[in-house]
């Protein structure tokens, strides 16, 4: 009798209570409450004032070390750590905003399964929670199941390329670990590695733009983006006198603050770079000790880019050939000079040349002399710390078949994945089914054509889904596994983006909230339910691993603790004067694709579409300062800011068409069609719309982003591996944004 | 409201522990439904309607709704589907999340009234455990506290003026922090169930604390007087 066999009836309860009334335990609180314990501290010393936890923030890969200040157990406000290279004490207004995602309710706050076999967007899955345990255990059996009947590669996982996503897919003995660069930074990445840092290296992310006197912009929109130390950098380099030339198709944040705004026609840049190059070499403007002591291939490149004179780069990318000549020889003069870049550039979108382009952003910083000297692109020092590998090993990974879904085998220097050809792929069941998926933080509106991929994804048995909120993507989910948001993580964390010297920021993070996991943490729980324990990271194995790297740091965990990281690194910058290619040079026409059978050389290729009569504009694609992506979509003061994307239109050809500010108009490619609001501008090349990212989310868990705005991504093609295999582009750059339009009053 | 529970036929101690009783039995309908619980869910109720029965007319209203639930047959994943979406995560969206702070004029969590609630606790002598994730606004966390002071109050006994103070530190916490957001969630949460239990337990979580809310205003009157 009593409270836990639940029969208590008033009898019995007026027969004993008059002995224990005083006594607490019928109440049994332990079982499924015990949310409060009693604590002297508590009681004499209710909490006053804020106390300080360091982080970094998770918004944008840029990771600004932040200061959270916390009252009664809450985050009330961020300020960037002045002492972070990156945030120099400040934050942007995403990072400043983004506590609103450790409160948010929408948050995936516990594991949940669906009950409802029908899925589709707008379906409910009818879910209900369930533990860790249930959740792994479910992901693991279908896991096992479906490598015993169709193999591990009829398992797909979509995910960022984390060292520890790597190894999870190895693990399984799944090819299919489908990363996001092909819609992102691989021709950079791919770039970078022929010429300068060297294969599986990637790129930098450091650029010294602060010192520049004269800066280059092909599409580059850093500040636009509000990345918030190159905002910044760019601004204290206008002040210092420094010159700033934008080409770009849209009149971006950058080509705002610019001496020089040229709208250059898109997919054209190349060209241009060509011709700036040849007058570069043809003149002598070049650095000529950093060529001779630092580079090779210098001869080649010149003569290969004869054939590329000012006046034929005029005719294709409507830049004056006078005007190409007089920056080009501008940039050179000017010390320290760089072509600032990051990632798609270019205008905005990839093109079928975008790879040759990225070339050219290296030859140009070449032959001033602005790699990895003040004023140029920087290769990231990062701190020398031991390598997890080092201590923890593992048993030989199964060898499983070669071929992958997405065909990205099929190229030799970059195996990161392709969202352009995975939808395909699985519709296809070419070259094998597949037949489940796990997902982390990707969402449909990244993909093109996402629905294709929606279609493809329904076709498979099984999806778990890894997130911070309940996307589009979560309600195909089978299982979904909440993951905690950036301001719940701990650890030591490099600064990457703008590393002009190793240091390293304390993550603390609060006590997390609700039921999350890291997804780290999630893989190893499910190779351990697999039976794949010899694949988990052995514990002593990875104390002896933290124990080494505690003493690389040369510093105590008290000392991290007081100073929110660690600042204290050599800060004299020291040129390099060997790089990462095989001949400890720079290769202006690198071994390395001459070896995999590439044109070691840039060349002229054309764009892949051309505008045409009956679709006449081109598709720009950019982002906004104020958002980004799904991370930043349901923060309601952001969306208040900007509540919904538009569409960018010359104001002439707005009048050709009766189109007026604030309609809502239709814009149609080949692949599909999306509503958007007009915004005319005279900051745009006539023959081209520019639409910005982020926007388009169907689904309704997320309250504030949903129904917010459109997803251009519904107009960009997706592509066969047929397709894909058409384009003999050393970076398999799937020309993720090329695209086509028409426009016309909805 | 008349105040009609019989507490002068009762010990006020005995009512007291009644009371703490209630509130742990409507925390407990309140967790998340297993197959143990669901099992065990009839004899929790006859418990509550025993108890409540106990306190006399006042609570005839509160005693029916239980009635009701119990007459009803719930199928454990209906009950779970239902707790899911209208509590955790739903398509389209949580809809009535346990939450003061999301009544509050900001939706957003972890808001002023959940900062409150923690002042209050704090000043309680409380603080929330290492193994808890959650917010101190949490539905459950506001009844385990009223569990708490009504355990206070047990442990005070007759001593008279002490017994008085913790009863107003209880209608203070009723009626400044619980009840207010309850009766929205309660709204909400009638609104939006379409299994209908969780509709009649927030009506009842609602018109308990109401019924207890008199109680303690009278018997704090009386003390007065």
């Amino acid at each position: 009798m009593g409270v836990k066999d639940n029969t208590l009836s008033r009898r019995d309860f007026l027969k004993f209570s008059g002995g224990l009334l005083a006594s607490s335990f019928m109440l049994d609180l332990d079982s499924d409450l015990g949310f409060l314990v009693p604590s002297a501290e508590a009681a004499a010393k209710p909490e006053k004032g804020e106390k300080k936890l360091y982080g970094e923030c998770g918004i944008c890969s840029m990771g600004c070390a932040y200061i959270a200040y916390v009252q009664n157990g809450r985050i009330v406000r961020l300020e960037g750590n002045p002492k972070d290279q990156i945030a120099e004490g400040k934050l942007c207004v995403k990072g400043y905003s983004s506590l609103n995602i450790l409160y948010d309710p929408d948050r995936l706050k516990y594991p949940m399964k669906r009950t409802n076999p029908q899925k589709g967007i707008g379906v409910d899955p009818k879910w209900v929670k369930i533990t860790w345990d249930e959740a792994i255990g479910m992901v693991a059996k279908k896991f096992k199941e479906v490598i015993a009947k169709d193999g591990p590669q009829a398992i797909v996982i979509f995910a960022r390329g984390k060292p520890h996503l790597k190894h999870f897919a190895k693990s399984i003995g799944t090819p299919n670990l489908i990363i996001h660069n092909s819609a992102c930074d691989v021709t950079h990445d791919i770039a970078w590695e022929s010429m300068v840092t060297g294969e599986g290296k990637g790129r930098p992310f450091t650029g010294d733009y602060e010192n520049s006197r004269y800066i280059l912009s092909f599409g580059w929109d850093g500040p636009g983006k509000s990345k918030n130390k190159w905002g910044r950098a760019i601004n204290n380099a206008l002040e210092k006198g420094a010159k700033l030339v934008v080409f770009d198709p849209r009149l971006s944040i950058t080509a705002s603050k610019a001496h020089e705004w040229i709208p250059i026609k898109p997919g054209t840049d190349l060209a241009v770079l060509l011709a700036m190059i040849r007058t570069i070499i043809n003149e002598n403007l070049f650095d000529q000790e950093f060529i001779s002591n630092y580079t090779t291939g210098f001869n080649e490149l010149k003569v290969r880019v004869q054939q590329y004179t000012p006046e034929w780069a005029e005719k294709i990318s409507d830049v004056p050939a006078g005007k190409i000549v007089r920056i080009a020889r501008e940039f050179a003069t000017t010390k320290p000079a760089v072509v600032a870049s990051h990632k798609r550039d270019a205008g905005g979108p990839l093109y079928s040349n975008s790879f040759r382009t990225a070339q050219c952003f290296i030859i140009m910083n070449t032959l001033v002399g602005s790699i990895d000297r003040p004023g140029g692109r920087i290769l990231d020092r990062k701190p020398k710390l031991p390598k997890e590998d080092e201590f923890v090993k593992y048993p030989e990974y199964p060898k499983g078949v070669k071929e992958r879904i997405d065909g990205m085998e099929k190229y030799p220097l970059t195996k990161k994945g392709n969202f352009s050809t995975v939808a395909q792929g699985i519709l296809s069941k070419k070259p094998y089914p597949v037949k489940a998926a796990l997902i982390w933080k990707y969402n449909l509106p990244s993909f093109p054509n996402r629905l294709r991929l929606e279609e493809a994804l329904k076709t498979l048995d099984f999806i778990a889904v890894s997130d911070i909120y309940p996307t589009e993507l979560t309600e195909l989910a089978d299982v979904v596994l909440p993951e905690g948001t950036f301001f719940e993580g701990k650890g030591l964390k490099e600064r990457k983006f703008h590393a002009m010297y190793p240091q390293m920021a304390l993550v603390e993070g609060i006590k997390p909230l609700y039921d999350t996991k890291g997804f780290k943490d999630v893989l190893y729980s499910i190779l351990e339910k697999m039976g794949l324990k010899e694949y988990v990271p052995d514990k002593e194995a990875l104390k002896a691993f933290s124990k080494a790297k505690d003493e690389a740091l040369g510093t105590t965990k008290e000392e991290i603790r007081s100073n929110g990281g660690i600042w204290t690194g050599d800060k004299t910058f020291k040129p390099k004067t060997e790089f990462g290619t095989p001949s400890k040079k720079i290769e202006l026409s690198p071994s390395l694709l001459k070896e995999k059978g590439f044109d070691p050389l840039p060349y002229w290729i054309e764009p892949k579409v051309m505008p045409n009569k009956e679709y006449p504009y081109r598709l720009i694609i950019y982002r906004t300062p104020w958002q980004r992506m799904m991370k930043t979509q349901n923060i309601p003061v952001l969306m208040e800011i900007y509540p919904e994307n538009t569409v960018t239109i010359h104001s002439k050809e707005a009048e050709k068409l009766n189109i007026k500010e604030g309609d809502y108009i239709w814009v149609e490619s080949t692949t599909g069609k999306i509503k958007v609001k007009a915004h005319l501008s005279e900051g745009i090349r006539p023959d081209c719309v520019a639409i910005d990212h982020g926007f388009g989310h169907r689904g309704k868990g997320m309250t504030v982003a949903f129904g917010k705005g459109s997803n251009e991504g519904d107009l960009v093609p997706d592509m066969t591996i047929g397709e894909m295999l058409k384009n003999p582009d050393p970076a398999a750059n799937s020309m993720w944004n090329e695209v086509v339009l028409k426009i016309y009053k909805a | 409201m008349q105040n009609n529970i019989n507490y002068r036929s009762r010990d006020s101690s005995e009512i007291t522990y009644l009371r703490a009783f209630a509130y742990r039995t409507l925390a407990h309908c309140f967790i998340y439904p297993s197959k143990s619980w669901i099992s065990e869910l009839p004899g929790w109720l006859n418990t509550l309607s025993s108890i409540l029965e106990d306190f006399g007319p006042s609570t005839e209203a509160v005693v029916k709704t239980v009635e009701e639930i119990r007459k009803e047959k719930y199928s454990l994943q209906t009950l779970q589907i239902e707790y899911t979406r209208l509590f955790i995560n739903g398509a389209p969206s949580v809809l009535a999340p346990p939450y003061a702070s999301a009544y509050s004029e900001e939706r957003w969590f972890y808001g002023p009234p959940a900062i409150r609630a923690l002042h209050t606790y704090q000043k309680a002598g409380l603080a929330f455990s290492p193994k808890s994730r959650e917010m101190p606004d949490y539905l459950l966390v506001e009844l385990e506290f009223m569990i708490h002071l009504c355990q206070n109050e047990m442990k005070v006994g007759k001593s008279y003026g002490e017994a008085s103070d913790i009863r107003e530190e209880q209608h203070c916490f009723l009626t400044e922090q619980l009840m207010p957001w309850v009766s929205v969630w309660r709204g909400y949460v009638e609104t939006s169930d379409r299994a209908g239990f969780y509709a009649k337990l927030a009506a009842l979580i609602n018109e308990w604390l109401k019924t207890d809310a008199v109680y303690l205003e009278n018997t704090g009157e009386r003390s007065i007087a």
